[in-house]
């Protein structure tokens, strides 16, 4: 689609959140720090309620205004060019100017960032018009243009409807054209295909992969689908409780995985003729008002229980879910290198 | 239950209409539909994106205007009920729908959310209002506490929590599932999937369950349907459907059920030809211009659904169901590629 190459990356930093509830203070994300690099599609896993659309808005400066605010850290922008911001700390202006063009979102709830009054087509067509400087009849044949890419049949006479009459899956592909219409360097995507049934996400998947090589489209793939993310993601990050808990290459974290949450996720992919429902992690990820000390995963832990039945009582400590490994309750593991490009916050697999 | 083998829910000929905006034409989402639901029992709806999943789904619960044919819940016939009728009904049949956030109030907290059902019907009063919401909170994995908060201080996956303990707490009978589970990790899913497999189980609850996730169809339904383009093509019990699928169609869906396992970057997954309109459906069957079996008769005359020779149960709206295609040379050349 876009002849010019990106070479765009995005380098996070450190970065934290603090939102504002009636519980007081809380930071649902602390301490967060991967690239997404041009070309590339780094996945950021982990259960529901864990922070990732919390971080993916905070990348784009869109958090709720008064209420939350990046209280931490730096989002790095580089167009290759020798040309960089910091959109933690950029003036507004600034990050508008950016938002849409350089960098794009598609956000986790189609219903509501699409505006009810205006067509689909309008509103795919506005993001090249204003950021591509098309005019009004270039951007609309873009629109429907786009719109048959995402897999929407009869799309000329589909950029004309509003968004109520299209399907739940159908709004999550218009999302999906929307963003694609300024040729975004890079694309942060939270959730983008949870709507979609197998057929049309593959096609989705390819037409985004072909974007990434012609283009150079760097992406981040948001979900708590580790089954897509093995398809589409060069890299994943697990996210627990606010922190990024292991990082490898796609291939090396399901061939290899080291973090006791991490094989956990893993262990309850469903899979057909395999089938789900049977387990699930035990106990919940805590809220953001209420994460526990040390390692956040402790409570949840089979490995620090299991070494607690083996090694001595002086290591162990009770805590209301059981007997735990003391070191994992009074330590707070860093992510640190166990391999080449394999990082795990745990002390105990670590050492 | 004394009436085990009496459906809950029959749909006769259903067909859903909607104006085309622009032109006189019209777009038929739900086309000649007809199944029945027995108590206790799961139908799982699957189908590509826009095939009109929703529209069934809202169809059945009179949500949406029917612009044709009959449904009957409890032997009571929908399309002749009066409002106030039907409003004590709709305590018995609730809906999920697909679009969590759409369907929470955003001024309302989640705790007046999900009692909302209990007032209005007057199933609880005062403080029992209040204890039944957090045991639904809780049964869903959410916590009491929660029920101060606003739906956008929830992540995705707590608000779709919220929407099934809403849709569960006024006890229904009938629970309309779209998609249910989508925005929840596994973990949750787990979780969700046996709460209302157990309520199946101890209070006989039904439902009709759309997810276009193959594996959960497959271990939570007791039969599964397949839609294209506003019909049923396949219908029939789960083990049938998954085992022996007799539609060209539901082998296509089968076979693409990507591997949760990372693969070098192969050329592409499995993928169908172009997607067709609903507006303008192809003459025949719905499906020849993507089906890689297609023969002349498939262009010109509409398969009828129809019983399969190995179930009666069974049944598959394609010209060559009852023929092995498994050695068979696909005759499409727009049809499926590898
Ligand atoms: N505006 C807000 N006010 C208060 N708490 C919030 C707000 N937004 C998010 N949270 C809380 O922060 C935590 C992280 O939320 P986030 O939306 O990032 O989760 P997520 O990982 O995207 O989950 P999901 O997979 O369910 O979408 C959750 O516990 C959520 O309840
Ligand atoms: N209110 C409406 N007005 C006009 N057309 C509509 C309306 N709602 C749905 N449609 C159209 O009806 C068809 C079926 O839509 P429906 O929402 O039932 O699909 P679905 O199978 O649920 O898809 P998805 O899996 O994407 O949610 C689509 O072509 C859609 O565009
Ligand atoms: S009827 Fe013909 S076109 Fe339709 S699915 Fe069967 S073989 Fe394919
Ligand atoms: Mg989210
Ligand atoms: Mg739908």
């Amino acid at each position: 689609m876009s002849p010019n190459r990106h070479s765009a990356a995005l380098a996070v930093r450190d970065l934290r959140v603090e939102i504002r509830t009636r519980e007081g203070i809380v930071r649902p994300v602390d301490g967060v720090s991967f690239d997404i690099r041009p070309g590339r599609t780094l996945g950021l896993a982990g259960e529901s309620g864990c922070g990732k659309t919390v971080s993916a808005l905070a990348l784009m400066r869109l958090l709720p205004r008064g209420q939350a605010r990046i209280s931490g850290g730096s989002v790095l922008w580089s167009n290759g060019d020798g040309e960089s911001v910091n959109l933690a700390t950029a003036a507004e202006q600034e990050v508008r100017r950016l938002r849409g063009r350089r960098l794009a979102m598609i956000f986790q709830d189609p219903a509501a960032a699409l505006n009810p009054v205006f067509t689909v087509g309008e509103q795919i067509a506005e993001v090249s018009r204003l950021h591509l400087g098309l005019s009004h009849g270039k951007a609309m044949r873009r629109a429907v243009s786009l719109l048959s890419r995402v897999g929407i049949a009869d799309a000329a006479r589909r950029a004309r409807e509003y968004p109520h009459q299209f399907s739940g899956g159908m709004q999550q592909r218009a999302m999906l054209a929307m963003a694609l219409a300024g040729e975004p360097g890079i694309l942060i995507a939270d959730e983008p295909t949870t709507a979609l049934d197998v057929t049309v996400q593959a096609q989705i998947v390819d037409l985004l992969r072909g974007l990434q090589s012609e283009a150079g489209m760097g992406m981040l793939w948001v979900t708590h689908d580790l089954g897509v993310l093995a398809q589409v993601a060069d890299e994943i990050c697990v996210m627990y409780a606010g922190r990024i808990v292991e990082r490898a290459g796609t291939r090396e974290l399901f061939a290899n995985p080291l973090h006791p949450y991490t094989q956990a996720l893993l262990a309850c992919v469903p899979r057909l003729h395999r089938p789900a429902g049977t387990g699930g992690i035990p106990g919940s990820v805590p809220t953001p008002a209420e994460v526990p000390p040390g390692c956040r995963f402790h409570p949840r832990c089979a490995l620090s229980r299991r070494l607690a039945v083996e090694l001595d009582a002086e290591l162990c400590v009770n805590t209301q879910s059981g007997s735990v490994l003391r070191r994992c309750v009074d330590e707070v593991p860093a992510l640190r290198p166990v391999g080449a490009d394999h990082w795990v916050a745990c002390g105990e697999v670590a050492s | 239950m004394s009436n085990a083998t009496f459906p809950l829910l029959c749909a006769k000929d259903l067909s859903v209409r909607y104006r085309v905006s622009g032109g006189r034409g019209v777009l038929m989402a739900v086309n000649d539909v007809t199944f029945d639901l027995l108590r206790a029992t799961t139908l799982g709806l699957v189908g590509e994106s826009g095939c009109g999943k929703t529209t069934l789904a809202r169809a059945v619960l009179r949500l949406v205007p029917v612009s044709d044919g009959q449904v009957v819940f409890d032997g009571l016939d929908l399309s002749h009920l009066s409002g106030s009728h039907l409003r004590r009904l709709r305590r018995r049949m609730q809906i999920v729908f697909q679009d969590p956030l759409g369907s929470l109030s955003p001024r309302m907290t989640i705790g007046d959310a999900v009692g909302e059902g209990l007032r209005i019907h007057r199933l609880r009063r005062g403080s029992a209002i209040r204890d039944r919401v957090a045991e639904m909170l809780e049964r869903v994995g959410l916590q009491a506490a929660d029920m101060v908060r606003y739906p956008y201080e929830l992540s995705g996956g707590q608000r779709q929590r919220v929407a099934i303990a809403r849709a569960l707490a006024v006890g229904p009978e009938l629970l309309v599932c779209d998609e249910p589970v989508s925005a929840l990790d596994v973990s949750a899913q787990a979780q969700i999937l046996s709460l209302l497999v157990g309520l199946r189980r101890d209070f006989g609850l039904t439902y009709l369950f759309i997810s276009h996730n193959l594996a959960i169809v497959d271990s939570v339904c007791d039969a599964v349907a397949v839609m294209y383009l506003g019909r049923f093509v396949e219908i029939g019990p789960r083990a049938a459907v998954f085992e022996n699928p007799g539609h060209p169609y539901t082998r296509v869906l089968l076979e693409s059920v990507p591997d949760p396992e990372p693969r070098p970057r192969r050329a592409s997954l499995r993928t169908i030809g172009e997607p067709a309109s609903p507006s303008s459906p192809p003459p025949g069957c719905p499906f020849h211009p993507r089906c890689p079996f297609a023969v002349d008769v498939c262009r010109h005359d509409r398969p009828e659904l129809r019983a399969t020779s190995s179930a009666p149960a069974h049944r598959v709206a394609c010209h060559r169901a009852d023929e092995d295609l498994s050695g068979a040379t696909p005759s499409n050349a727009s049809g499926i590629t590898a």
